[in-house]
């Protein structure tokens, strides 16, 4: 069996490279290696930005709420519910209805005193602790709760989740992998910089039906149109694990003011650190970052004032800024803080944080607006920000959403182009020992593609196109699933990596000229099938949608077909292409075969 | 509203920074492209551009440059994709010179 | 390795090999140093450039004392330092496969590191050099 490497010649030695030849060489196996989980981290990332929407969606339960309602009335509902229900929290969370959420929701917990910390035993702290948190939706107009009615499931939030935790093993392995993906793939940006000669050149260069060089040029589109984006939310994907990629770092502080490294980064909230500590950490969150921190309880109760009114000041002083939630540290107390967390309209201040006395209602900070963190806070704050499209508007979440697809259609350009690229050396090779052999007539055998190449092959198309055929699979099972079922949570993720290991069984058996094809018209039913799962097993259907302005349901609906509609051009493309059937060389006369409209 | 603006500005830009390109001036006018009329076209992409990118920061800081780079790859990603359907559909590189 | 020796010894053998394996194969070598020379280089740096970006009373300061202005500085300088060095990280590996052999990449990450290490040892006032130590 003959090896498919490069034949007769022999390999250039490492140090007679260039250094192009050399990045290009880092290029390829630093993208190769983690292309697929990549390829995972990016698609889920990116439907990430349409989590709340797509918990939404999953949750038909939670009735559409037409009209937009009055601050009062919500709080009313709000502070009643939470002072039967969770009088002997420390924190109340008040989310106000947006464009993305039309109900409001509400969590609660209880911070432990250094006195109760003293006194109690950790099992009665933590007692105390569970017994006092608690979250719920809360419908603004009516005041209803939801509980157990609405169905059990992950959500969109699940999907964002598995964008840095991956699924089916443990947080910190599943952080570790996506890590370690972020590093090579900065690498392979930067590379692939390096070693794009003609950048300028080709800026806007595409050659269609010429096998590599089209897939080349789309994996160039894909990533130079996008770099921006691309560097960015590589740059800042590593920056949330800092701690873990630069511990040294935080020996630093260690070294100068005695700052506990391991302390801070293995308790789980603020109140376990020690006493040290604690004040360390507070004044990284205010000096740096810009946090208040809420006054201690005084232990006098004391009535609140209309937490409406605090609003109703806030907006007159910043009507861009849009409220997303508010927040009582310790209600019905004398020094009771109510935070405002908002989205910085024009105007506001950037730190989306405005702190009010919930006792009086009063403005606390100074007049000339909120603390401001450091350069270097406000830095890393803004990259993080910018990862995660915080501050976002609609239309700038959708900009996110498709730059994100740009991304995920760089990585697969890129995978299916190493594959292409070794399936053509192979076939070159083919002929080159045809002939060889024919003219030697010694009988040597044929030559074989590399298993490396087949199996990159199968996983190219059971990523790229069964990935999206699992997601579809995770929305179906929403619908499908009873309601009531014990589990259905994670069921429903189950679902989307059994569709999607079922399509890679798929890529095994099928024809490998056919699997493309016969995944996408899959991909395409699957997708078109979920408005209609959705009229089978709820009231929420475009039918009821659509004239009732629930662009919650009707907006998603109508996504899935535009994206069956998207998959299922590209399946009929793709089967009326055939790679064996080559242009006639007199091209006035030959229609080219990729055209269907002639 | 000012999105719309920006955007529209930047896919004049682009289209005039495409045609700048000899190779794809040739595929789609049919005829060499001369220095003059070059220079004039670069010139007018990078103002264009420049005009859309202060349009979106202008009136909206920091986010209009968060937006300006998002329709910018919206608006210059399809554009490759447009001149190669152009070229095919109308068989413009294969006019007589 | 001489035969008669190692076959009475299997570890010296499994060592034997492991070597070689790394001695032939100096891709793997490299690829290491990519990773790890690279790794510990960036994290040197790091602390190399928190000492550079943080005030210099600080240095100078009990440990026990806590001085919020100067804690807030020294803040700073750990988030700064540390933005730094996850650009160095990636480009460091990069450089790697510039260098011209594996040893000569593991030699730049590695002793830097150590140079780093020991200025810090050299340079530091008593107090910080036992909290680094300890």
């Amino acid at each position: 069996m003959a090896s498919i490497t490069k034949a007769d010649t022999p390999p250039i030695e490492y140090e007679e490279r260039g250094f192009r030849q050399v990045m290009s060489v880092v290029h390829t196996w630093s993208t190769l290696v983690p292309i697929w989980v990549l390829y995972f981290v990016f698609i889920t990332g990116t439907i990430g930005y349409f989590h709340v929407e797509i918990t939404n969606w999953m949750k038909p339960e939670i009735d559409h709420v037409a009209e937009p309602v009055d601050d009062a009335v919500l709080f009313e509902h709000a502070t009643r519910y939470l002072g039967e229900n969770a009088a002997g929290a420390t924190t109340w969370s008040i989310s106000l209805p947006s464009e993305r959420r039309e109900t409001s929701f509400i969590f609660w917990s209880r911070n432990i005193t250094p006195e109760e910390r003293e006194t109690l035993t950790p099992a009665q702290q933590e007692e105390l602790r569970e017994s006092n948190s608690g979250n719920v939706v809360l419908d603004p107009v009516t005041g209803a709760t939801y509980g157990d009615e609405v169905r059990a499931t992950g959500g969109g939030d699940l999907l964002y989740r598995m964008h840095y935790v991956l699924h089916y093993m443990p947080r910190a392995m599943g952080e570790y992998i996506v890590i370690i993906c972020t590093i090579l793939m900065f690498a392979g940006l930067v590379t692939g910089i390096i070693i794009h000669k003609k950048i300028f050149k080709d800026f806007f260069t595409f050659r269609p039906a010429k096998g590599q060089r089209s897939w080349l040029d789309v994996h160039n589109i894909s990533s130079v149109m996008t770099l921006p984006f691309q560097l960015m939310i590589t740059f800042s994907g590593m920056l949330f694990y800092l701690a873990t990629i630069m511990p040294l770092v935080f020996y630093g502080p260690t070294a100068t003011f005695g700052f506990d490294v391991e302390d801070f980064l293995t308790s789980e909230s603020i109140a376990d650190v020690n006493p040290k500590n604690q004040e360390l950490i507070g004044i990284l969150a205010e000096e740096v970052f810009g946090i208040t921190p809420a006054p201690e309880a005084a232990g006098v109760q004391a009535s609140m004032a209309p937490l409406s009114d605090i609003t109703s000041d806030f907006r007159s002083r910043y009507p861009d800024a849009k409220i997303d939630r508010l927040i009582l540290q310790n209600p019905s107390d004398q020094n009771a803080a109510a935070t405002i967390r908002f989205v910085p309209g024009i105007g506001s201040p950037a730190i989306g944080v405005a702190n009010y006395s919930a006792a009086t209602g009063e403005r606390l900070g100074d007049s000339a607006g909120e603390r401001q963190g450091s350069v270097a806070g406000n830095i890393q704050a803004t990259i993080l920000s910018l990862h995660e499209g915080r501050f976002s508007p609609i239309a700038l979440r959708w900009l996110y959403f498709l730059t994100g697809l740009a991304g995920a259609a760089m990585i697969a350009s890129g995978a299916v182009l190493w594959a292409r690229k070794r399936r053509q050396a192979y076939e070159t090779e083919l002929k080159r020992f045809a002939k060889t052999s024919a003219q030697s007539g010694d009988g040597a055998a044929d030559p074989k593609v590399g298993k490396g190449v087949i199996f990159v092959e199968h996983m190219n198309v059971a990523t790229i196109i069964g990935l999206p055929i699992g997601v579809a699979a995770y929305f179906l099972a929403n619908r499908l699933i009873p309601v009531g079922l014990e589990g259905r949570a994670s069921l429903e993720a189950d679902a989307m990596f059994i569709a999607w290991a079922l399509t890679f069984v798929m890529a095994v058996i099928r024809p490998s000229r056919r699997i493309w094809t016969e995944l996408m018209w899959l991909a395409c039913a699957a997708y078109a099938s979920i408005p209609f799962a959705n009229a089978f097993t709820t009231n929420r259907h475009l039918g009821a949608s659509l004239p009732d302005g629930d662009w919650m349901m009707a907006g998603f609906d109508l996504t899935m077909f535009g994206i069956a509609f998207l998959f299922g051009l590209t399946a009929y493309r793709s089967a009326i292409t055939r790679v064996d059937i080559k242009p006639q060389p007199n091209a006035a006369i030959q229609q080219p075969v990729m055209d269907p409209a002639q | 509203m000012t999105l719309f603006v920006v955007f529209f500005l930047i896919v004049g830009a682009s289209a005039c920074l495409c045609l700048s390109f000899d190779k794809h001036y040739k595929k789609l006018m049919g005829k060499a492209l001369k220095s003059p009329i070059k220079a004039k076209l670069r010139v007018g992409g990078y103002t264009v551009l420049l005009a859309s990118l202060v349009t979106g920061t202008v009136e909206n800081g920091w986010l209009g440059l968060v937006y300006w780079f998002g329709l910018f790859s919206l608006a210059t990603a399809p554009l490759p994709f447009i001149v190669a359907y152009l070229d095919q559909r109308f068989r413009l590189s294969e006019r007589a010179d | 390795m001489d035969r008669e020796n190692t076959a009475e010894r299997p570890i010296l053998m499994k060592i034997g090999r492991a070597l070689k394996w790394l001695y032939y194969y100096p891709r793997f070598s490299r690829f290491m140093a990519a990773l790890v020379g690279a790794y510990i280089f960036a994290n040197v740096a790091s602390l190399l450039l928190y000492f550079v970006f943080v005030d210099t009373a600080l240095l100078y300061l009990e440990t026990d004392t806590v001085n919020r202005a100067l804690v807030a500085s020294g803040f700073n300088a750990m988030i700064g330092a540390g933005l730094m060095s996850l650009l160095i990280y990636p480009l460091a590996g990069l450089w790697v496969y510039y260098a011209k052999s594996a040893s000569r990449a593991w030699a730049v990450m590695i002793l830097p590191s150590l140079l780093g290490i020991g200025l810090l040892y050299a340079l530091l006032p008593d107090p910080l050099k036992q909290a680094l130590g300890g």
